[in-house]
């Protein structure tokens, strides 16, 4: 590939897709949304009993926020599997909300003013005092101090384990049946979306590529990941959207309700 | 609906709540070893995540098959399969970190498939059964007040029978009209008498609880029954209804409210929660502690869905030398293979389940496999016969009865 094209590829990426991720998102959320809203709503029937009420509201709120942070129902069910899902997840929270993604998520909603060093034309907020106040108030997951020099064991983690998670998806015959052909596609996104990113923070520690081989790089790990943003409405991703966790609230409100 | 057909769309009419459970399964699988009919088939088509992946080819092909031309027929004879060869013990959505309600979601594709005429011939005749003699045996109504006989109970039956009194005990198809566990009614008619408490029973005039037609995917015809046998109950005064069965105590506890919206005009007790105020209040008292070894199985019903599971336990412990667990107990209790109608669409299964646990029971040397649910125990038994295992299988009522002196 040429250079200009390298760089052509590159400003599109980082300039022009995201505004494509955020509106094919955003269409694709307000999609599921319409498909769940207009299904009939007579009444599901709940076949059990609702776990007796925690005493406190509170309680209950912290249950909830627990189960979510630490999938303690994973665990409950299989601890190898946990170790594997609970360091994937909290390895893509410090990945995504710290070091270049951190500044590059600011950046983009217009809170930063000073580009990254991938960034080019910066989206202005409406109202320019608020960014500051933004600054301050959405701190790094991991302090800039620490974040570089773990950040290649974060991406290596963050490798192996959708790798293990494909491997073993592979291996049983039975979650191999169940799994859908999105499934296999979002994992080798993850797969080969970290792998280009941990290569991208190597040649940053130790620089090896040319530029246009970085911005390359840079580009395809771009596109990976906006394509994985893009397929959260549309696969089975939007477990996101913690639908159990949404009914728990909602029996635990019916419940208070009804007392 | 149509079977293996990629262009004439079938509709499986799912609610709302349905269709997020079926978008936000992400196919973790940790539902899969946790199903007893995958555990002992090693049958992928019976696993729940496979019934979450066929429902949505069904509800909403996935856009990338669609994109890359993959579109697959959707096999609506498989879901049907998998969906009556479950019994809804509940034991995928102990297992799911998405907490989602697979027993609402399996019930509703089971309504789908009724009202599309897809659900397996024995199942329609058992529903036929139902809706004409009001019992899924077909027995006719006066067979429901023969067991007393056999008892000799049949005075304090007609005694009982439609006179008002605040307590009233709800017999129960399986009960009332199986022989295997027609013993567990007597046991708790043995214990009415003997505590004098004052009670009721609808006699011949009882009709199902409805539960079995739920399970058939026919809720209205479910509703119509629980509401018959409740306006019947309050005509009588009664102001407490006590079952001996799990099933019906779901039914009149849960279900009702879950219908109507509102709780249930009588208080529901399970047979087990009775035993144990009566051991509490010192009502019953218990000479001497039977000298065996009972292993406790927490049926579906009573544990994981109603959460019953101290009381079983407090009353074991009061009338036995020793209760000892099995390996799968309480909330995570497993299967006994008697549920989801599971004798009417594959009966091989279901004992190929039961026989599991009676084999665990065996392996905890217990003397009693006890439970509290007279299908655990109708199918228990069938299963010993079959597989020629010694283990005796009683329900927790019958084991205070003996232990009170009422029975051997």
């Amino acid at each position: 590939m040429e250079g200009s094209a390298i760089s052509s590829l590159y400003v599109a990426t980082f300039s022009y897709l995201p505004y494509l991720t955020v509106a094919v998102t955003a269409l694709g959320f307000l999609h599921r949304f319409a498909r769940w809203s207009l299904a009939p709503s007579s009444t599901t029937l709940r076949l059990r009993i609702s776990p007796p009420s925690s005493s406190s509201a509170f309680k209950s709120l912290l249950n909830l926020v627990l189960d979510l942070l630490l999938f303690r129902s994973v665990y409950r069910e299989s601890p190898r599997l946990w170790a594997v899902s609970w360091i994937m997840h909290l390895c893509a929270a410090f990945i995504m909300f710290s070091g270049v993604h951190h500044k590059a998520h600011l950046y983009l909603l217009g809170l930063m003013d000073e580009a990254p060093s991938l960034m080019h034309e910066p989206f202005r907020l409406p109202i320019p005092s608020l960014q500051g106040f933004f600054k301050l108030y959405i701190p790094p997951l991991i302090p800039d101090a620490i974040e570089r020099p773990t950040a290649i064991l974060r991406g290596a983690v963050f490798v192996c384990a959708p790798l293990i998670l494909l491997i073993r998806r592979l291996r049983d015959p039975a979650l191999r049946a169940t799994s859908s052909l999105s499934v296999y596609y979002l994992l080798l996104l993850m797969i080969s979306g970290s792998l280009m990113g941990t290569a991208i923070t190597l040649d940053a520690l130790t620089p090896y590529l040319p530029i246009q081989g970085r911005m390359l790089l840079a580009s395809m790990h771009g596109i990976i990941a906006q394509l994985f943003i893009m397929s959260i409405p549309f696969t089975c991703e939007i477990h996101m959207l913690p639908g159990g966790e949404l009914t728990r609230i909602a029996y635990e409100l019916r419940g208070w309700a009804r007392r | 609906m149509t079977s293996r057909g990629a262009s004439a769309k079938p509709s499986l009419s799912l609610r709302k709540m349905q269709r997020v459970y079926v978008d936000t399964c992400p196919r973790c699988g940790l539902c899969v070893p946790s199903c007893p009919a995958y555990e002992l088939t090693s049958d992928y088509r019976l696993a729940p995540s496979y019934k979450v992946k066929l429902v949505k080819a069904i509800e909403a092909p996935s856009i990338m098959g669609r994109l890359l031309g993959l579109r697959r027929a959707v096999d609506v004879e498989a879901l049907a399969t998998a969906t009556y060869s479950c019994a809804l013990c509940g034991r995928c959505e102990e297992a799911c970190p998405f907490g989602i309600d697979t027993v609402s979601l399996w019930l509703g594709l089971r309504e789908s498939l009724h009202s599309a005429g897809l659900n397996p011939e024995p199942l329609k005749g058992l529903e036929e059964q139902l809706l004409k003699s009001g019992n899924p045996y077909g027995a006719p109504p006066s067979m429901r007040i023969y067991w007393p006989e056999l008892f000799g109970l049949d005075e304090a039956l007609r005694r009982a029978a439609g006179r008002r009194a605040d307590t009233a005990l709800f017999m129960g198809c399986t009960p009332a009209l199986r022989s295997a566990a027609q013993e567990i009614l007597a046991a708790a008619v043995t214990i009415l008498e003997r505590v004098r408490e004052g009670w009721t029973t609808l006699g011949d005039q009882e009709w199902c609880c409805g539960y079995p037609l739920l399970l058939l995917g026919n809720r209205e015809e479910a509703e119509r029954c629980l509401s018959r046998n409740v306006e019947l109950l309050l005509s009588l005064g009664a102001k407490r209804l006590v079952t001996v069965c799990p099933s019906c105590y779901k039914m009149f506890k849960i279900v009702y409210e879950e219908l109507k919206g509102a709780p249930p005009p009588l208080q529901v007790m399970h047979v087990t929660q009775l035993l144990a105020e009566y051991l509490i209040k010192l009502r019953l008292e218990v000479p001497r502690k039977l000298s065996v070894r009972v292993a406790y199985h927490d049926p579906c019903d009573l544990a994981r869905a109603s959460r019953i599971v101290e009381e079983p336990r407090l009353v074991i412990r009061e009338v036995a030398q020793e209760l000892v667990e099995l390996p799968r107990s309480g909330l995570r209790t497993s299967c006994c293979g008697g549920g989801g109608l599971l004798q009417a669409s594959n009966n091989s299964l279901r004992l190929k389940i039961a026989r599991r646990r009676l084999e665990e029971a065996l392996s905890v040397k217990a003397d009693v496999l006890a439970s509290a649910c007279p299908a655990c125990k109708s199918t228990f038994i069938e299963a010993a016969r079959e597989g020629g295992l010694e283990v005796e299988v009683l329900d927790v009522a019958e084991l205070v009865a003996r232990a009170v002196g009422l029975s051997r």
